[in-house]
C-alpha cells in the first residue's frame, strides 16, 4: 500500500480548510480550471510506473473525494489495472449546472484515453458514491456509465431519509468517515466488494 | 508501525513524500485520500498508527 502525500506537510495540526484552500492555488493541480491536465496526474502516473518497476507487480489505484476522479487519469497508464473511484468530487462541480454535476474535473482526452484502454484490455472501474450525496451526484456516475459502459461497476448506497440502515442523509466518504465496520451494513459492504475487485483485478489469491 | 516506510519520489522536478505500508510481497496498491482526511491521516502515521490502519483498504493489507 502505497500512499502519496499530495497536500500538506506530515505532522502539522488537523486543518482540512487550509489543505483545501493550498490545493486550490497549487499549480501543479490546476483544480480550478475546468478540465485542464493537472501536473499532479503525471507525476502519479510516473508513480504508478515506480511502483510497478520495484514491485513487478499490476497496480491498484484508489482515489476519494477530490481525488477520486485522479483515476481515471491514471487509467491511462498500463500499470493500473484495478482503478477505484471513490465519491469523486472537485471544485467545479459545486457549479449546481449540468456540467458541473455530470463532470468529472479531468481532461476530455484523459477520459477517452480511459475508455478506449478499459475497451481494449477489459478494465474495469470501480466507483462508490452515497445516493444523496450532492459532492458526488447521480448524474457523475451517469456519465461514467455513459462512457465506460459495462466495465463501470457502480456501487451506491441508499442514505435518503429514513434509510434501513440510519446512515445520515449528509454522508458523504464511503470508505473512511462514514464507514462502519458492521456486518450486513452497506459500507462494509462496499469494503467487502472493493477488497474482492482489487483481488480479482490484481490476481490475488485471497 | 514496524512495516511503515517514508521515502520521497521526484519526478520532472516535483517532489513529495510517499508513505508505504507492509512489505513487498503485499500487493501493490496506490491510496489516495480525500482532502479532510488527508491532512488527518497524513499527519498521523508516524505519531498515532491505529488512525491509519483505520482505514478500510489500509487495514485489508496488513491482515493479509
Amino acid at each position: 500500500m502505497y500512499l502519496p502525500l499530495l497536500f500538506g506537510k506530515a505532522n502539522s495540526p488537523y486543518e482540512p480548510g487550509k489543505n483545501l484552500a493550498r490545493l486550490c492555488i497549487q499549480k501543479e493541480f490546476n483544480l480550478l480550471a475546468y478540465r485542464k491536465q493537472s501536473f499532479i496526474s503525471e507525476w502519479l502516473r510516473a508513480l504508478c510506473r515506480e511502483i510497478q518497476k520495484s514491485s513487478q507487480r499490476k497496480i491498484g489505484a484508489i482515489g476519494m473525494c477530490f481525488t477520486g476522479s485522479f483515476v481515471v487519469s491514471l487509467m491511462i497508464d498500463d500499470s493500473v489495472a484495478a482503478p477505484v473511484m471513490s465519491q469523486p468530487g472537485y471544485l467545479g462541480g459545486f457549479i449546481w449546472n449540468k456540467k458541473g454535476r455530470s463532470g468529472l474535473g479531468i481532461p476530455d482526452e484523459d477520459i477517452e484515453k480511459a475508455v478506449a484502454r478499459s475497451t481494449a484490455e477489459d478494465i474495469k472501474l470501480l466507483g462508490f458514491r452515497f445516493t444523496n450525496d450532492i459532492v458526488c451526484p447521480k448524474q457523475r456516475f451517469d456519465e461514467v456509465a455513459k462512457r465506460f459502459g459495462d466495465n463501470f461497476i457502480r456501487f451506491e448506497i441508499d442514505n435518503s431519509l429514513f434509510n434501513k440502515h440510519n446512515i445520515s442523509p449528509a454522508a458523504h466518504a464511503v470508505h473512511t468517515i462514514d464507514y462502519r465496520d458492521k456486518p450486513g451494513h452497506p459500507t462494509r459492504k462496499a469494503y467487502d466488494t472493493l477488497i474482492e475487485f482489487l483481488n480479482e483485478q490484481l490476481g490475488v489469491v485471497a | 508501525m514496524e512495516d511503515f516506510q517514508e521515502s520521497t519520489f521526484e519526478y520532472n522536478g516535483l517532489e513529495k513524500t510517499v508513505y508505504k505500508l507492509g512489505g513487498d510481497d503485499k500487493p501493490a496498491v496506490l491510496l489516495l485520500l480525500e482532502i479532510p482526511d488527508a491532512s488527518y491521516i497524513r499527519v498521523r502515521p508516524a505519531l498515532a498508527p491505529g488512525w491509519i490502519y483505520s482505514v478500510p483498504a489500509v487495514t485489508f493489507w496488513k491482515s493479509q
